[in-house]
């Protein structure tokens, strides 16, 4: 069995909109349509009036500034923006490989070398109220040439006093496990923040590493408690397979959750002058159907991860460090009756840090290793070394010209012009044919160039 | 053993549709009050400092409120303080 996101993209059969789909955009569109007082995201640096070095120190990674924006449901304002809260993002990318991909890196696409406009998104959301908020994107992908809904987070937010300790609280319902989070070690949001779409990627990723992303639905409550002890817990639950195609997802393949899947995270984040330091723990618990199919009862998994960040957030010097690692325990046994696994129970381990130097919130200079290891299983995770296991070195120039704020005739545009090289010592779990077809883990090494547009 | 796909099982239910509406109308309810409070970030996060930082003083920025206050900070706010947001108003 394959656990790599499915591709996502598919144009909306409006005849297949569900109920809850019709609810939750008519809700979510029509109060982001109503007149807005005032209204990094471009929409909300116009709803708050500040530019994209408050939120991000180079976007998409968060300060301490954007990471209570996000809790506090998006709904600070300051701006004088009175007119819809829409942006778009446009993201021309080129993907060379070490080593050409015979039958083409995609549908459609070259055995090399390739030019695509990655994704096309629209966003919109920001302040609904008060209280109220929203990040709500739409993504058309050129690899797949799909339409579907993307991150997707909708918040209630209130700061209340106890006893002299201050408590931000607040519900969040959102598509995607980790994407409410706001520390950027945590799968959705963690580096690199853009990655190829037309090169070779590892096979196995644990559950909480966007298996799930848009397939589900989930509410969870939070609590910040006095600027430092963070706390999350909520559930998630899968869409009906006519609820995801209606909302653009490609269903093939899927494994989806049964019941209801716990969702837990924890951290802590104290801020002393220049410095901010979080350490954390987050997991995510379920039940599986394998590959859809009840006829063995369901898998299981358990996901755990613990993380930590660091940010020096000086003027104008900005230095980050990234760490996280996920343990999987991974109950096989319905797919090992049904011939889609070897053994009974499985173990993965994934590992993401990363570095990076920031000057001016201009240039951002990033180093990373990612790896992922575990017992071997050659019918779930389809290798030819029958290995889950991968490691390799991402390393990152990036160039944010507007992130002070953009020309006079539009000051919210901004660019990330990135040049990313990525380097694998290992890959599906082995270093030389890796496919039984002579190539070797160093034939994916990926030099990828894009221009990351929002405006 | 079979392997018809569990698509039924994962429909939304009528009973689940429901509760998430009768959720939904209750924090509509609670974001319509006007008495909740907007939450705003705190002074340790943005590194306010009650001196200004070179030219970069509070009452020089567009989210500065006369005569103490911030539209984006809490609390009380000195006019010759400074902070890692500051933006210098065009007025």
């Amino acid at each position: 069995m394959i656990r790599r996101v499915a591709p996502i993209w598919r144009v909306i059969p409006t005849r297949r909109l569900g109920l809850f789909t019709f609810v939750l955009f008519a809700t979510a569109f029509g109060i982001g349509l109503l007149p807005q007082p005032a209204a990094s995201l471009p929409l909300y640096a116009r709803q708050t009036g500040q530019p994209c070095a408050t939120c991000h120190t180079a976007f998409l990674e968060l300060t301490p500034f954007g990471r209570r924006f996000k809790l506090g449901g998006y709904t600070l304002d300051g701006g004088d923006w009175k007119g819809p809260p829409f942006a778009v993002m446009l993201q021309p990318t080129f993907t060379n490989t070490q080593g050409a991909q015979p039958g083409g890196a995609a549908p459609g696409f070259g055995v090399n070398n390739n030019f695509v406009m990655q994704q096309i998104s629209l966003f919109t959301g920001g302040r609904f109220t008060e209280n109220s908020g929203a990040f709500i994107q739409g993504t058309f992908n050129d690899v797949t040439r799909r339409f579907s809904w993307d991150n997707t987070d909708i918040r209630f937010a209130k700061s209340i006093n106890l006893d002299g300790h201050t408590l931000l609280w607040g519900v969040t319902t959102n598509n995607n496990p980790t994407v409410q989070d706001v520390w950027n070690t945590i799968p959705a949001w963690s580096f690199p923040y853009i990655s190829s779409q037309l090169a070779p990627m590892p096979t196995a990723k644990t559950f909480v590493e966007q298996v799930y992303a848009q397939q589900v639905v989930g509410l969870s409550s939070y609590g910040f408690l006095d600027d430092l002890f963070y706390l999350e817990f909520g559930g998630y639950r899968p869409l009906s397979t006519n609820t995801q195609l209606a909302l653009g997802i490609d269903t093939t393949g899927q494994s989806p959750i049964s019941g209801i899947a716990p969702y837990w995270r924890a951290a802590v984040e104290p801020n002393f002058g220049n410095h901010s330091w979080e350490i954390g723990t987050f997991g995510l618990a379920s039940k599986v159907v394998p590959v859809g199919m009840s006829a063995a009862g369901t898998d299981s998994f358990t996901d755990i991860g613990i993380d930590t960040q660091y940010q020096y957030l000086g003027d104008p010097h900005t230095v980050t460090a990234r760490l996280a690692w996920i343990h999987e325990n991974h109950n096989t046994s319905a797919s090992h009756t049904l011939g889609l696994a070897n053994n009974s129970n499985n173990q993965l381990r994934s590992l993401n840090a990363s570095a990076s130097y920031i000057y001016d919130n201009t240039w951002s200079l990033t180093a990373g290793r990612v790896s992922v290891g575990g017992t071997a299983d050659a019918a779930l995770y389809g290798t030819f070394t029958g290995s889950p296991n991968s490691a390799g070195w991402i390393f990152e120039l990036a160039y944010l010209p507007f992130s002070h704020g953009g020309p006079s005739f539009w000051p919210w545009l901004n660019f990330r012009i990135g040049l990313q090289y990525t380097h694998w010592t290992k890959f599906d779990g082995a270093t030389t044919n890796i496919d039984g077809m002579g190539r070797n883990a160093n034939d994916n090494n990926t030099f990828f160039a894009y221009i990351w547009t929002m405006f | 053993m079979s392997g018809e796909p569990e698509h039924a099982s994962v429909q939304l239910s009528r009973r689940a549709l429901l509760r998430s509406a009768v959720g939904a109308t209750g924090v509509v309810a609670a974001t319509l009050n006007p008495a909740l409070a907007q939450p705003k970030i705190s002074k340790v996060a943005v590194n306010y400092q009650d001196h200004p930082d070179g030219d970069k003083r509070c009452d020089k920025c567009i989210q500065f409120q006369p005569p103490d206050a911030c539209k984006l900070v809490e609390g009380s706010i000195s006019p010759q303080g400074s902070c890692r947001i500051f933006v210098l108003s065009r007025g």
